[in-house]
């Protein structure tokens, strides 16, 4: 008599089957969403590291719209000095928060990230301006060699999220 | 003999094709999310570049140029470079989405307005006396 056998496909060979598909499945959406999620803290650390540079060239390098923003605290373009010499008057200005709040300044300088600036020399805190970070989840901070009434001083730009 | 199909089978090739269908409809999501993203990446570095570019004329001063290269298309598509700079604002538009970004002037014009689109191509960005020039 013929050997007579039918070919099977058993529910224990579907079950590790399924198994093994949703477990790679699990893996490749797992990496998938790390990748992605990596690149965007890249990019919103390079955006970060960009408008940080900028803002700070604005403020060291530009003098404002205005010749004297400082006086009527009213300024369309922010700016501290020029090519790296900062006006003590408009630095009082920047750091005076009746004359420029918090968020007129975060407007003028164009930045959807928090802020903090401070000019110092090698042992005091000459003005400072902006908020400091609180449980930030990211932060970057640029230093900046400036001079402030013809003594060298340090103008520490800082954006925070 | 007679060819039996028995009833595993079925069940078999119904998960089979239920996890086909599930599989699919994830990757074409994941397609379109991804294509989404590289357009958004893409906006935001032309953005980025046009910004900078106008920024730097700004600080550089009286007699900047400068020509940038802005790309046609982007990744394949059409889309237009608005300046808003009574607004000091960049918006790239393509396929009924928008990218912004800031800039630090509003006094950036081409030959006529303040607000306008921006050709593509090569530009030119110019410092005359404070007043940025986008032609």
């Amino acid at each position: 008599m013929p050997h007579r056998s039918k070919a099977q496909v058993t529910v224990i060979d579907v079950f590790f089957a399924c198994l093994i598909f949703f477990t790679l499945f699990a893996l490749l959406a797992f990496s998938w969403n790390y990748f992605v999620l990596k690149i965007y803290s890249l990019d919103r650390r390079a955006d970060m590291e960009n408008k940080l540079m900028m803002i700070s060239d604005l403020l060291i390098k530009y003098p404002g719209n205005e010749t004297f923003w400082d006086l009527n605290c009213n300024p369309k373009i922010l700016g501290l000095g020029k090519e790296n010499v900062l006006e003590k008057k408009k630095l009082d200005a920047f750091a005076n928060s009746s004359c420029l709040n918090y968020s007129t300044m975060k407007q003028l300088l164009g930045s959807e990230y928090e802020f903090y600036f401070e000019a110092r020399n090698s042992s005091d805190i000459i003005v400072e301006a902006g908020q400091k970070p609180i449980d930030a989840s990211e932060a970057l901070i640029i230093k900046r060699s400036v001079l402030v009434d013809g003594q060298i001083a340090f103008a520490n730009f800082m954006l925070w999220r | 003999m007679k060819a039996q199909i028995g009833i595993e089978f079925f069940f078999a090739v119904s998960i089979v094709l239920a996890i086909l269908a599930f599989s699919y409809s994830v990757f074409v999501n994941q397609q379109e999310q991804t294509s989404w993203e590289s357009d958004y990446l893409e906006a935001k570095k032309i953005c980025t570049k046009i910004s900078n570019s106008l920024d730097s004329a700004l600080l550089a001063g009286d007699g900047f140029n400068q020509t940038i290269s802005i790309p046609s298309y982007l990744n394949s598509k059409n889309y237009t470079i608005k300046i808003f700079s009574s607004q000091k604002l960049i918006e790239i538009e393509w396929d009924k989405n928008l990218f912004t970004c800031k800039i630090f002037s509003d006094n950036v014009w081409n030959s006529t307005s303040k607000d306008f689109v921006l050709g593509k191509e090569s530009r030119k960005i110019s410092n005359i006396k404070g007043k940025l020039i986008a032609t």
